[in-house]
């Protein structure tokens, strides 16, 4: 939330193209950590982490897919925290979700398994979009008529997905994100350079 | 099988029954419009407001606009959709306002303080959204 709070104060000063040219550049390398990753179903148990055990950043969750419960503990809480400060930083200069980046900070940096990053992520999403959607609902822009479908299509697609996923390996999760993620790399990269896309 | 934590069954009962709420009001608006059509006289002050700043007539800016539009007879069914995607914005501050409320409850003064951090700048960022 300060990262974006942060970029909603700096955006309008830095020129956009300049701003989707970099947001391609960390989506890029965030497919690049992704495709390293691509087989590994979880992570290795790093050293403990002094901010880990004060915050108790650990838990465990059933694994559908593999039928026994799975522990975990987050690692390199300052990296993954500066991680998210720019992923908030980008998502406040261009205005767009930055869900992508964290995945990538809880997956790659923290070491958490990818269904509690992404399960996480999405939780950080609904709050984080919930204060900026506010801002849109008083200035008027959300119009109902093209709102609605809109909601009622991301509701039920999350509902479906988020019970599929518990039945998905890891690394299953990764190989659907993997493609997602390299599109929006390639498609920022493009608007940065002024590749009109079709 | 480990068994979710009272905080986990709070905020996962929450989010779901604002979900479910938010959900079933945009669907009964959309149901309402397809049938009724566009209601024979809109709520006027909205209109002219809406007219005057240059955005779509239909649109809502704040909860009065959605209120007012509700009391109507027959009621606007924009507004019954429109009050459906401001639970949903709602819903995820509600989550945190559970979470805080589980983890006060648990004796866990360090994540119902963070909780509270977070409900805080939420409704910060909903005051200045309907400050204007």
């Amino acid at each position: 939330m300060a990262g974006a709070l942060v970029g909603a104060a700096l955006a309008g000063v830095v020129p956009t193209r300049a701003l989707q040219l970099l947001l391609g550049l960390a989506l890029a390398y965030s497919t690049v950590a992704t495709l390293r990753q691509l087989r590994l179903e979880l992570p290795e148990a790093g050293e403990a982490d002094p901010l880990a055990m004060r915050f108790g950043l650990e838990g465990s969750y059933y694994d559908g897919a593999r039928d026994r419960d799975v522990k975990y503990r987050a690692t390199r809480v300052r990296l993954g925290f500066a991680a998210m400060f720019g992923a908030g930083l980008l998502s406040g200069l261009l205005g767009i979700g930055s869900g992508a980046f964290k995945v990538l900070a809880m997956d790659h940096f923290m070491r958490l398994p990818m269904k509690v990053s992404t399960a996480t992520s999405n939780f950080m999403i609904g709050i984080t979009s919930a204060a900026s959607a506010g801002v849109y609902f008083a200035r008027g822009d959300i119009h109902p008529m093209l709102a609605a479908p809109v909601a009622v299509g991301v509701l039920v697609g999350a509902a479906g997905g988020t019970r599929l996923m518990s039945r998905l390996r890891n690394t299953t999760v990764r190989k659907i994100f993997l493609p997602v993620l390299g599109w929006l790399a390639v498609s920022m990269i493009l608007r940065g350079l002024g590749v009109g896309l079709p | 099988m480990s068994a979710p934590s009272p905080v986990e069954r709070l905020v996962a009962r929450v989010l779901l029954w604002g979900g479910l709420l938010s959900i079933s009001l945009v669907l009964a608006g959309l149901v309402f419009y397809a049938i009724a059509g566009h209601p024979n006289a809109r709520e006027i002050v909205r209109v002219v407001h809406n007219r005057d700043v240059g955005r779509s007539v239909d649109v809502f800016a704040s909860l009065g606009d959605v209120r007012r539009a509700l009391a109507q007879r027959p009621p606007d069914p924009l507004a019954i959709t429109a009050l459906g995607l401001v639970c949903l914005l709602v819903t995820p501050a509600l989550g945190v306002a559970a979470a805080l409320v589980a983890f006060w409850r648990a004796g866990d003064r360090l994540y119902a303080g963070i909780a509270a951090g977070v409900l805080g700048m939420l409704v910060l960022s909903f005051a200045l959204a309907a400050g204007g």
